[in-house]
């Protein structure tokens, strides 16, 4: 490992540089530079666009951190939170009755004709 | 009450089906139809329950079936969720403060998210309205409960695409049912 990755690696922690280190051996150790994305601290923009890989749990233990500790201070990113769980929610609950049904009658015969498992 | 048999079993599920077993087809129109008539015309639906219900006697359970009839779908529906291409932000940057100060990025005063009903109507016609690949994986994950692992199995989809695709596609039906009330 050369000095500046060690150096790298050193500031951002060890969970970090293990997701580059996986990368790189996944396509040929080119890819010193390509950081995972941060959540800046305070930047309500950014913290949105990280809402569904929260709910996913894919945020990295440091971006976790700092996404909980935003969330505590800030009440519109704190109800953006809670809208994407109300869409999640809402689509969850979502009745099947508006999309229509394939014909069940035209399958059971097509189904029970001719089939080699048919029971007679 | 007669008994509702439980085909939640993919061995049970595939020996009733290839006993032509009525109540095993009804189980998997009851648990799968919606979901691909959310997704594709009603003939195309049709065509591949038509395709699933003939190679049932020579499916191996190297799948699960889910696995397999969604693989039959998105085929003969000829469905490709394209790779998450440019990404629209989550909400107008407008509403965001400008600049490079410490409160750059900050909501501006007033313009956080607003609470609105739960309106399921509306979310349907907003998820129908979705491009294809958000609309492919967010009835896949949010409507139906696929996990993310499965979601990148069936469509060949790398997660990160596949949460790229998710998360725009739950901004744009959140930003719908808000501006119903703003």
């Amino acid at each position: 490992m050369t000095h500046h990755r060690r150096q790298l690696y050193e500031l951002i922690g060890e969970e970090d540089a293990a997701r580059i280190e996986s990368v790189r051996g996944r396509r040929g150790g080119r890819l010193l530079q390509q950081r995972p994305r941060r959540v800046r601290l305070g930047a309500c923009r950014d913290v949105v666009e990280r809402l569904t890989d929260l709910l996913d749990g894919v945020l990295t233990s440091r971006e976790q951190e700092e996404v909980d500790r935003h969330l505590e201070g800030c009440e519109g990113c704190t109800r953006a939170l809670a809208q994407w769980q109300q869409v999640v929610a809402l689509l969850g609950r979502l009745a099947d009755d508006d999309v229509g049904a394939t014909d069940r009658d035209e399958l059971l015969a097509a189904y029970q004709t001719g089939s080699p498992g048919a029971p007679d | 009450m007669p008994v509702v048999p439980d085909f939640g079993d993919d061995r049970d599920l595939v020996d009733g089906l290839r006993r032509r077993d009525e109540a095993a087809l009804a189980w998997l129109l009851d648990t799968y139809d919606a979901t691909m008539r959310r997704l594709a015309p009603a003939d195309v639906v049709r065509d591949t329950w038509l395709a699933v219900l003939d190679g049932v006697d020579g499916f191996e359970l190297r799948t699960t079936v889910r696995t397999w009839v969604f693989r039959t779908f998105f085929q003969r529906a000829g469905i490709r969720v394209p790779r998450a291409a440019a990404t629209a932000p989550a909400f107008d940057p407008k509403r965001f403060r400008r600049g490079s100060g410490p409160t750059a990025g900050r909501w501006r005063k007033g313009a956080g998210p607003v609470a609105w009903r739960d309106d399921p109507a509306r979310a349907a016609t907003e998820l129908a309205a979705l491009p294809l690949g958000e609309r492919v994986v967010v009835t896949l994950r949010d409507v139906d409960g696929w996990t993310a692992a499965e979601v990148g199995d069936v469509l060949d989809l790398a997660e990160g695409d596949q949460r790229v695709l998710l998360h725009q596609g739950r901004a744009r039906i959140r930003q719908a049912l808000e501006d119903q009330v703003a």
